[in-house]
């Protein structure tokens, strides 16, 4: 018995290794690159910038009251802010709706556009091929919302001074930011791959998507154990600042004991592998039929 | 026939009278949204809402059903029928009709705009207003159907089993849900308008409609949270309508407070609103016009 499972290990190390890795690498590269230059310099996705953007213009409007002595916050006041921008704006709907808006469009945008023939006439796996748009996706979103919090971040603690310099520099600062940025990739992936998945099983995954967001905002309120099956559920546990439940949803809200680091961060990536996984059966199937569209 | 015995002739059948033409646009759409069977099945859940209000203003006044399921109550009665039952009713029910149009509403100038048909349609004798409120009244249709009659008719229910001159005390009510019903149509028919015309994709038209009322509160916050100011609401046009609703219903102050909703004063609200409605109408207008510049 030991020595078949064994054979089989080889087997399987055997058939990995004469995969052509080399190729599928260099096609992904150019899908990637491919997908990079149609997400970041086309007029049609000005949005996600305005949406990424858009707490940037609001502290840069704070530090300029800051500046100009026309508001006095505290370390402590302006933490709580930046949480609460990163988790009731980013991880709740700016990252949310851009995830909806870029990774349903990588091949539903082809359809549209009538090109998706183009790379299945093409000698490259559909397998190869939803990995380098995911991948393109992926790192248009999280470059983009992480460069949003980036410029937030250093806009709440650059009029503080040498003050939020030391707590950039020699406090907890440097280290929330890591994990803040961290979350919005994490978030991309999860959020990232379900929308890709939607977008490859239906022409027009609004609904679904209207039923992902009910359930990512009111799985708080669900058993302990439901509230597994969401995104924020392990997202909201990375975030260095808590803040707490508040409003009419506070009173249901069930308190669901933490998973570790480590189980929070492997969540979103092994929520998106299943759901690649899945997708790429669905890709392996896909028939084009622009008329429909 | 050979072909080259045809020749042109004019059409001799009856034609729509000029005032009724755009709903020949209005006519075709329902065709074209009552075909998709879910969509269907969507608008006939719409109305679960309903049945269950109906239910409860009727075991309201029924002592025998209270009885009967014991439901005997000590203190203030949790069925009173009153100002907060409707609005409550007519906010869930409005929230139901905006899923509806964020689904359908997209495609209503989208598939025209897609398919270059627009100038083919303004070359008939319709006019761009008639063309937007052809489309305007399949968004009102189905918006009247699913809230503001639902609500009038357990608004007269309400009257007719509790008698003792409630209706006449309570006709302002009548007024506010007709009201209210209609600044909804009105705000959601011109958005999904306006999101149709400018994105020819209705998924990303659908998601621009949730974006404006899902990402306005987060917005919202963001601004409130980092200006330490209340005036981030202006971004929030859910909560706008929320607060204009409030009023109408005549909750006190005291509950908006308690509940959040006295954060923008009532003026501010309804020009948040206007605003949303001046900028969808200035957007289709910009966009619908009777000819189509190709490029390239």
């Amino acid at each position: 018995m030991k020595a078949l499972s064994q054979f089989r290990i080889t087997q399987f190390r055997k058939s990995m290794s004469e995969q052509p890795w080399e190729l599928w690498t260099r096609q992904i590269g150019t899908i990637i690159r491919m997908d990079l230059r149609k997400n970041f310099f086309s007029r049609r996705g000005v949005w996600i910038y305005l949406l990424a953007f858009a707490p940037v213009a609001l502290t840069g409007l704070h530090a300029a009251f800051m500046l100009t002595g026309h508001a006095h916050d505290s370390m402590e006041a302006d933490t709580a802010v930046l949480a609460g921008i990163f988790q009731f704006f980013y991880l709740r709907l700016a990252i949310f709706f851009g995830c909806l808006g870029i990774f349903t469009w990588l091949f539903r945008g082809e359809i549209i556009e009538r090109s998706l023939h183009y790379y299945f006439l093409a000698p490259v796996r559909r397998e190869v091929l939803l990995l380098g748009k995911f991948l393109g996706g992926l790192l248009t979103a999280s470059s983009l919302f992480a460069a949003g919090f980036f410029l937030t971040f250093f806009l709440i603690y650059w009029p503080h001074g040498p003050a939020g310099q030391f707590f950039v520099f020699h406090g907890p600062g440097l280290g929330q930011l890591g994990a803040y940025l961290g979350v919005t990739v994490l978030a991309c992936i999860g959020y990232g791959a379900v929308f890709l998945a939607l977008s490859l099983l239906l022409r027009n995954p609004i609904i679904p998507a209207v039923i992902v967001l009910g359930w990512e905002t009111f799985s708080p309120v669900l058993p302990s154990l439901v509230q597994r099956a969401s995104v924020t559920y392990y997202l909201k546990q990375l975030c260095p600042v808590p803040i707490p439940a508040d409003g009419f949803l506070a009173l249901f809200t069930v308190v669901s004991e933490p998973v570790s680091t480590v189980a929070a961060v492997l969540g979103p990536i092994v929520l998106a592998a299943v759901v690649l996984f899945f997708a790429t059966r669905i890709a392996r199937k896909l028939e084009i039929s622009y008329v429909a569209e | 026939m050979a072909v080259y015995k045809r020749s042109y002739r004019a059409y001799e059948g009856s034609t729509t009278p000029e005032r009724r033409r755009f709903l020949v646009l209005s006519r075709y759409a329902f065709f074209g949204l009552f075909d998709s069977r879910p969509f269907t099945a969507f608008f006939v859940l719409c109305f679960v809402p309903f049945l269950l209000a109906f239910a409860t203003i009727y075991i309201s006044h029924s002592p025998s059903v209270k009885l009967l399921l014991g439901m005997q109550f000590q203190g203030p009665n949790p069925l009173a029928i009153n100002n907060y039952f409707f609005a409550f009713f007519l906010g869930a029910q409005s929230w139901l009709g905006f899923l509806l149009i964020t689904w359908c509403g997209p495609q209503l100038i989208a598939a025209d705009l897609a398919n270059s048909a627009l100038p083919l349609i303004l070359s008939r004798p319709i006019s761009r207003t008639e063309y937007v409120i052809g489309k305007l009244t399949v968004v009102a249709t189905l918006l009247t159907a699913i809230m503001l009659l639902p609500t009038l008719i357990l608004f007269f229910l309400q009257a007719g089993l509790e008698g003792h001159g409630w209706l006449w005390s309570n006709l302002w009510m009548a007024g506010s849900i007709i009201v209210a019903s209609i600044m909804w149509i009105a705000v959601v028919g011109l958005i999904a308008l306006a999101s149709s015309a400018w994105l020819k994709w209705r998924v990303a038209a659908s998601a621009l409609m949730l974006a404006i009322f899902f990402v306005g509160p987060g917005l919202a916050t963001a601004v409130n949270l980092t200006l330490d100011t209340n005036w981030g609401h202006i971004f929030d046009l859910g909560y706008a309508v929320k607060v204009i609703w409030m009023g109408m219903f005549r909750v006190p102050f005291e509950t908006m407070h308690r509940l959040r909703i006295a954060e923008l004063s009532l003026p501010a609200a309804w020009m948040v609103v206007i605003g949303f409605c001046a900028a969808s109408l200035l957007l289709l207008n910009r966009r619908l016009k009777a000819r189509e510049v190709v490029r390239g």
